[in-house]
Parts: C-alpha cells; sequence; structure tokens
C-alpha cells in the first residue's frame, strides 16, 4: 500500500471522530477530578485505569463503587457488564478485521470506544480496502485516546484546584445523556432504557450497590419481550 | 485487593470484550437472542447510570432541584441536535444560569 494512500485513511478516521472527541474533554475532565476525589482509589491508579481499560463509563463506575464500599468482585463486574455493549461493535467490525495482520487484529481492538466502532462499520460499507479500513480505525481511535487521556490528567492534577461550584461532575451524567439519545433506535431500546432508568432508581438501598445491575439486567429483559415494528437493524 | 489489580482485572476483561467476536470469527455465531440482547445492553446501561447520576445522590433519592431542570434541557438538546458538544454546553450552561438566578440552587 502506498504510503499516501495510508496516510489519507488515517487523517479521514481523524477527521470523522474529530467533533466526537471534543465531547470527550469535558468528561475526560470530569473523570479526572472524580479520580483526584477518589477514596478507594488512589488518584495515580484511578488515572491509570485511562489508559488500562479505557472506556469512561465502567472507569467512573468502578471509582464510585469501589469508593461506596462495593466489594472488588462487584465493581469489576459492572463495569464489565457496562462494556458488555462492545462485544457488539466486536461482532460488527470481525469480518473487516479478519482481513488484517494479526497484530493489527489483535492491537487495534484496544483502541475500540462507541465512536471509533460507530463511525468505522458505517464508513467500511463503502471502504472496503483492508489497509485503508485498518489505517482509518487507527485514526479514529487515537483520535480518541488522545484528548481522554489529556483531559483525565487535568482532571487528575487540576481535581483539588476546581471549585466545588463549577460542579463539573454534573458533566457525567449529561455525557451519558448524550449518548443515550442516539442509542435509542426502536421501539424495544425505549422501552428497554426507561424501565432500566426506572428500576435503577427503584433499587436505590439495594446491598452491595447493585441497583445499576439489576436495573440494566431487567430493562435487558423487558426490552427483548417488545416487538420491533420494522426488523432491527 | 488492591486498586491497582481490581483496574488491571476490569482493563483485561474490557480488551478480552472487545477482541471477543474479533477473534473468534468463524468458529462463533451469536444466536438471534444473544444479539437481542446486546443491542439492549448500550441504551439500558446508558438509562441506568444517567437516572443514578440526575435523580440519586450519596446512595439516596436527590431531592428536586436544578440537577432535574438542567438534565432536562439537556437531554431535549441532545435530542435535537443529537450533539454531544451542544448537550454540555446547554446542560452545564443551564445549570450555572439558574444556580445563580434560583436562590438554593
Amino acid at each position: 500500500m502506498e504510503s499516501s494512500q495510508a496516510r489519507s485513511a488515517f487523517l479521514e478516521g481523524v477527521r470523522a471522530v474529530a467533533a466526537l472527541a471534543v465531547g470527550a474533554l469535558p468528561f475526560g475532565l470530569a473523570f479526572g477530578v472524580v479520580a483526584a476525589a477518589s477514596t478507594a482509589v488512589p488518584p495515580l491508579i484511578g488515572g491509570l485505569s485511562s489508559t488500562i481499560v479505557f472506556a469512561g463509563a465502567s472507569q467512573v463506575a468502578l471509582i464510585d463503587l469501589l469508593d461506596s464500599g462495593a466489594p472488588w468482585f462487584l465493581a469489576i463486574g459492572t463495569a464489565l457488564v457496562i462494556n458488555a455493549r462492545m462485544a457488539m461493535y466486536s461482532g460488527a467490525l470481525a469480518t473487516a478485521f479478519a482481513e488484517f495482520p494479526t497484530r493489527w487484529r489483535f492491537g487495534l481492538p484496544y483502541l475500540m470506544t462507541d465512536q471509533a466502532a460507530v463511525v468505522s462499520i458505517l464508513r467500511f460499507e463503502e471502504m472496503t480496502d483492508p489497509d485503508e479500513r485498518r489505517w482509518f480505525f487507527l485514526g479514529a481511535g487515537l483520535t480518541m485516546w488522545t484528548p481522554w487521556h489529556i483531559a483525565t490528567w487535568v482532571g487528575v492534577l487540576a481535581g483539588g484546584q476546581i471549585p466545588a461550584s463549577w460542579r463539573i461532575d454534573f458533566a457525567i451524567p449529561l455525557m451519558f445523556t448524550a449518548m443515550l439519545v442516539p442509542s435509542v433506535r426502536r421501539r424495544s431500546d425505549l422501552v428497554g432504557a426507561l424501565v432500566a432508568g426506572i428500576v435503577t432508581i427503584a433499587a436505590i438501598g439495594v446491598p452491595l450497590n447493585l441497583g445499576l445491575l439489576i436495573g440494566t439486567f431487567t430493562g435487558i429483559g423487558v426490552g427483548m419481550l417488545v416487538r420491533d415494528p420494522e426488523p432491527a437493524t | 485487593m488492591s486498586p491497582l489489580l481490581v483496574v488491571a482485572i476490569a482493563g483485561l476483561g474490557t480488551y478480552l470484550i472487545r477482541v471477543s467476536l474479533i477473534a473468534v470469527l468463524g468458529k462463533v455465531t451469536i444466536p438471534p437472542l444473544g444479539e437481542r440482547a446486546l443491542k439492549l445492553v448500550a441504551p439500558t446501561v446508558l438509562a441506568a447510570i444517567a437516572a443514578q447520576g440526575v435523580f440519586t445522590v450519596d446512595g439516596g433519592l436527590r431531592p428536586f432541584d436544578v440537577r432535574h431542570v438542567a438534565a432536562l434541557i439537556g437531554g431535549l438538546v441532545a435530542w435535537r441536535t443529537g450533539s454531544v458538544a451542544w448537550t454540555l454546553v446547554a446542560g452545564m450552561g443551564s445549570l450555572w444560569l439558574l444556580g445563580w438566578l434560583v436562590p438554593g440552587w
């Protein structure tokens, strides 16, 4: 493959997620502040989770649960349930990735995020060359990875200095709301989301902070019972 | 268990989820029922986390306050614009503005 072709596919990946990457900044900042304030996890390790786990929602839940005294296996279990949605992206990308060299095939998935995966799945409908595809995914993946790291560490280091009156922690539920809305595409999604939200709140006070998992699984169960008018896409 | 080990296990597990079907392509296929469940993971888990963040505080129900209103505004903006950036601008903006205008918020 020509290096100019690789570069242009890479840059296309960069551009495809650039706007979404801007959204990762306040989220990463808020996460860094959470990590800095944690009582159970040292700030350095909380910050490192951005590299080791690299999945914001689960990182927040992990620290949150450990801070509230949940046992380690439950904190990890919840984090993995939150990230289970990525198995779906893995399935959607598997055919494309099968044509990559082994190192790319097993290295690139580390960079998988909602944003990079969704953008790539859509783009790969037109872009069929495996070399272009892997450079595109690398560009998209790194474009999410970089601001996430910068924002995390700014948050960790600035943590104490950011006045509580800014209420930066509110950026976290806002970010989830912003991701939630486009994820609701079918009737079953809407029912599942409503049930999950309501049951989670109703489960306040359930031991071991199981509320989040109970809510999610109830939402999935009820959502599966709902018939969608059109074939699921 | 040390926090670093907890983070490491969560990281390893997350990588294995990411690579799962990419690694086993051709050997395993997800049954239709499993696929339906996986498609529901994103909306349900996101709704559960968002609801917890907006409606609870310190393990209890959050009394009605500015966050409910700001989250509603953010949600409407997310729905109309589909933009993460505008959602954050509208949500944080209304949080600050209402907090400044309304005593006690």
